[in-house]
Formats: structure tokens, C-alpha cells, sequence
């Protein structure tokens, strides 16, 4: 489903953020990556999502050599793929509801599917009965639920989470585990970034660990040190 | 489809509303601009009517003295008849005190303090001269020929009258037509930076737009259908203005020149512009304004896009 071949990542010709990292991810793997902040986590995830572009080495995402990919068609690549951040990116003005219907309007999902889909998701996350509020009216737990919510609604094949647990409090972000394990179970690819040293090692799924840059260890059924 | 045609209506609605202060002000400056456009051409098909009318019509006058002899103005009658038998004067009319203080009388009968202020004995008499040719050397030899002739006071030409005109109106002309290209920079300028600062303080939906997967024509139509209205409002607006100073022009120079006989030999009247010529302008005034809103939102939405 994802493949790095020997990446490098430069920022501004002089910061080496990923250096010749390779690994392959087969589709439904949950993975986390970790390491210290400014270890090349978010880097990887943006390389995944066509936020960046390498200096050298290739990224497979999908069956796709995405470096090569024209412009045109990163839309629909990114349409494969869900995001799910720490500071949720949820958009203030809309409601639980229209921030979840937006990802699927802004990809030209017509009404219907929207009035389908939206509800269901939004059960799935546990957010039913929510729909009409505001992402200010809600807890850090129910915002990042309505982002995973927003990432998952149309049913991508990979989700890549940068930090999702970081801004929740130890009961909450267990909660949101358990909502990205199920979605996991349902064939979704996942690729979690974090430093919470407990989830990693209470999950026991695969850990890739980087340190400025380098990978340091791959390992299945890991824990974080 | 029709849900993508409604939320690109939806947003560049929402995005009027957001920012009117900012959308009224690129609108004025794109309607001022365009309707001191719409002035210029205006004023350009004027005077070219009026120095067409005239070049048309080439004839000079030789003004006599109040004071002239009747030796003196036979004189130059006689010169004029023998130019005439040559064949270098077509015709020649002549009119005395009386004639002229007619036709003053009817020029000016608006301003009956001008009428009272002169007697027919004060009126010079005068010949009106056609010469055969439209030669400017050969009409200007002619000129030569009777201007500092015993009695002749002047001799004018509609030659210089042509000559001031055109030069009155290259000078309006350039003013105007360079008024206008940099007023209609100005509103190109502003509605780029209504569209720029409108997907700056959008700058999170456009972040979850992409990452979600929209398609860069999906984020961009909605800003750039924002700056075409803005300029399509700024040209209507100075339309409906140009069309309503062409009806106040218009009605104002009929009743000035009604009731005159020879009307259609007047100038003035050669200075009212017909409503098929307005309809182009506006033509114009409506192509400039889309123009303007498209390039200034256009260059906003490409460059903005990564925010």
C-alpha cells in the first residue's frame, strides 16, 4: 500500500529532515512512527500526502509512484488518503455536521450521498445527536472525533495521523485509539505519528523509530523504546 | 454538477458578504474608472463628429472692419468675383450689417443680455467664401490674399478653428485615456487584494480543501467568479451613469439649439453622440470590467493558493 525507497527529504538546502529512509507498509498494517520532535515524523506523513516532494528516493502510495505524479492528479490521491492532526483543523464556523459533510462537498459528492453518509459516520465516531454543534461547544475528545470523522467519511484507503492523541488528556486519547483500531479493522491502512510512550506500548502494533532523520528501528509487535 | 455550480454561487456570495467594505471599494474604483473610460470614448466621438462636420464643410470668412468704406468692400467683392470666374472660388455670399445682426440675434437668442448689448450698425459685415478645392495650400493662398486687405479686419478659417479643436481635444483625449487605464490599474489592484485578503482569512478551509482532495478549480472559481462580479457591478454602475450624462448632454444642447433654423449646420448639435454609439461604449464598459475583475482575482487565486 505505501512504499518508501531510500528517501531523502531536505528542507531549504541545508536541513536533512529524512535521510535514505526506506520501508513498506502492506495494505490494513497499523504503524506507528516515533522519535523525538523534529525526528522526520510529519515529515514522512506529509511525503505521504504530496505536501512535499523528496530531494532523492521514491514514495509508492496506492500503487503509485507519487513523485511523478502530475500536479492534476494529486486531488485524487489525497482523496485516497484521510489526515487527522493534533490541533484537528476542524473549521470553527461550521457545525459538527457541516465540517464533516465539507470534505465530501468540496469533492463534488452530491446531497444525497452527503445526507447518507454524514449521519453515519458520525454515529460510527460516537457523535450522534451532536451534529448542530459547534466545535467550540465540544471537548478535545469529541473535536478530534469529528476530525476522524471528516478523515474517514468517504472511506479512504490509508489515514495518517500526525500527533492525534497529543492535545487529550490519557482516557480520552484511549478512546480515540479504540475508534482508529476499528476503523483499522475495517481494511483502512493507518499511520499514526506520536510520542505517547503508553498507547505505543499498550497497542503492541508495528514501530518505526527515527532519530534526526534516520531510521533507527523497525519492529512488529514494538513498543515505543 | 448543479451541487458544484451551487456552492460556487453559495461561496461567492458568502464572500460578498464577508468583505463588503473591501468589495464596495474595488467596485467604486472599477466603476469611476470605467466610466471616465466610457468619457473618453464619449468625448472622442464628439469631436470627431464636429471636426468632420467641419472639414466636410471647408469655407473661410473674411470679417470687414464695422467701419469699412462701401469702396473698400466692393473692392474685395470684385477681388472675390474674379477668383470666382478662375474657378478658384466656388461661391461667395455676402452679408452686410443686417444679415449679421440676424443671424447674431438668432445664435444668442437664449441670452437676450448679449442681443441687447450691440446695434446692427456694430455688427462687421462679412463674406462667407467657399473655395473650390479642399487644398490646404490653395485655401491658405486664398487667406493670404485677402487678410490685411484695406478694410478687412480678419480672415478666419475653419482650418484653425479644426486646428484648435484638434488640438483641444488630442490633449483631452490623451488625459482622459490615460486617467482611465491607471484608475482601471487601481481597481485591477484592489480587487486582487479583495481576493487575496478573502482567501487569506480563509486560508484554514482552503488548508482542508486540499488535504481533503479538491481540485485546485474547485477552490479557485468561487474567488475568481468574486472578482468578475466585482468588476461586472463596476462596469454596470458606470454604464447606467454614462447613459444618464448622455441623456442630461443630449436634452441640454436640443434646448439650447431648439427653435434655430440651419440647426443642422450648428456645431453644437454635431457634439451629441446617438444612442447606438452609447450602446457600443457600454459593449466596451462591460468587456474592460470583466477583464479587470477576472485578471486581478485570477492572479490572486494561482498565487494564493498555498496558503
Amino acid at each position: 500500500m505505501i512504499r518508501l525507497e531510500n528517501v531523502t527529504k531536505i528542507y531549504d538546502g541545508d536541513v536533512t529532515a529524512l535521510r535514505d529512509a526506506s520501508f513498506d507498509i502492506p495494505k490494513g498494517e497499523f504503524i506507528f512512527l516515533v522519535g523525538p520532535s523534529g525526528s522526520g515524523k510529519s515529515t514522512i506523513l506529509r511525503l505521504l500526502n504530496r505536501q512535499y516532494k523528496p530531494e532523492r528516493g521514491d514514495v509508492w502510495v496506492a500503487g503509485k509512484n507519487i513523485n511523478r505524479m502530475r500536479e492534476g492528479d494529486v486531488p485524487k490521491l489525497r482523496r485516497q488518503i484521510g489526515n487527522i492532526f493534533q490541533d484537528y483543523k476542524l473549521l470553527l464556523n461550521k457545525t459538527v455536521f457541516e465540517n464533516v459533510a465539507y470534505a465530501l462537498e468540496v469533492i463534488g459528492q452530491p446531497r444525497h450521498v452527503i445526507r447518507q453518509q454524514v449521519p453515519q459516520v458520525l454515529d460510527l465516531v460516537g457523535l450522534a445527536g451532536k451534529e448542530d454543534r459547534f466545535p467550540n461547544q465540544l471537548s478535545g475528545g469529541e473535536q478530534q472525533r469529528v476530525s476522524v470523522a471528516r478523515a474517514f467519511v468517504n472511506r479512504p484507503l490509508i489515514l495518517l495521523a500526525d500527533e492525534p492523541t497529543g492535545n487529550l488528556d490519557p482516557a480520552t486519547g484511549e478512546g480515540i485509539m479504540k475508534l482508529l483500531e476499528a476503523i483499522n479493522k475495517t481494511g483502512t491502512t493507518i499511520v499514526m505519528a506520536t510520542h505517547d510512550q503508553m498507547i505505543v506500548n499498550s497497542m503492541r502494533k508495528r514501530v518505526v523509530q527515527l532519530d534526526r532523520g534516520v531510521i533507527v528501528r523497525d519492529q512488529t509487535r514494538g513498543v515505543y523504546e | 454538477m448543479l451541487s458544484r455550480v451551487g456552492y460556487a454561487l453559495r461561496e461567492t456570495w458568502q464572500g460578498f458578504q464577508r468583505n463588503w467594505t473591501l468589495t464596495a471599494a474595488s467596485v467604486l474604483t472599477a466603476a469611476v474608472s470605467l466610466l471616465l473610460a466610457g468619457m473618453s470614448f464619449f468625448i472622442q466621438k464628439a469631436f470627431d463628429q464636429v471636426l468632420q462636420q467641419w472639414s466636410n464643410n471647408v469655407q473661410f470668412v473674411v470679417f470687414m472692419k464695422p467701419d469699412a468704406t462701401t469702396d473698400q468692400i466692393e473692392a474685395v467683392k470684385s477681388a472675390l468675383a474674379d477668383q470666382q470666374a478662375s474657378g478658384v472660388v466656388r461661391a461667395a455670399l455676402y452679408s452686410g450689417k443686417d444679415e449679421s445682426y440676424e443671424e447674431f440675434k438668432r445664435l444668442f437668442s437664449t441670452n437676450p443680455t448679449v442681443t441687447d448689448q450691440l446695434t446692427a450698425e456694430e455688427m462687421p459685415t462679412q463674406f462667407k467664401v467657399a473655395p473650390a478645392s479642399n487644398d490646404s495650400a490653395v485655401i491658405n493662398n486664398l487667406i493670404a490674399q485677402f487678410r490685411g486687405r484695406p478694410g478687412v479686419l480678419d480672415v478666419r478659417s475653419p482650418a484653425e478653428y479644426v486646428k484648435v479643436i484638434s488640438k483641444l481635444s488630442g490633449f483631452i483625449r490623451w488625459v482622459t485615456t490615460a486617467l482611465w487605464i491607471v484608475l482601471l490599474g487601481t481597481a485591477v489592484g484592489l480587487i486582487w487584494n479583495t481576493i487575496r485578503t478573502a482567501m487569506f482569512a480563509r486560508r484554514r478551509e482552503i488548508e482542508v480543501m486540499k488535504l481533503v482532495g479538491a481540485t485546485n478549480w474547485f477552490i479557485r472559481i468561487p474567488f475568481m467568479l468574486e472578482g468578475l462580479i466585482q468588476g461586472l457591478i463596476g462596469s454596470a454602475v458606470a454604464s447606467v451613469s454614462l447613459v444618464g450624462l448622455n441623456v442630461v448632454w443630449t436634452g441640454r444642447i436640443k434646448s439650447v439649439t431648439a427653435g434655430l433654423a440651419n440647426v443642422k449646420d450648428l456645431a453644437l448639435v454635431h457634439f451629441i453622440v446617438g444612442g447606438g454609439y452609447v450602446g457600443s461604449i457600454v459593449v466596451r464598459l462591460i468587456v474592460l470590467g470583466a477583464l479587470a475583475g477576472a485578471v486581478g482575482a485570477g492572479i490572486a487565486a494561482s498565487r494564493f493558493l498555498d496558503v
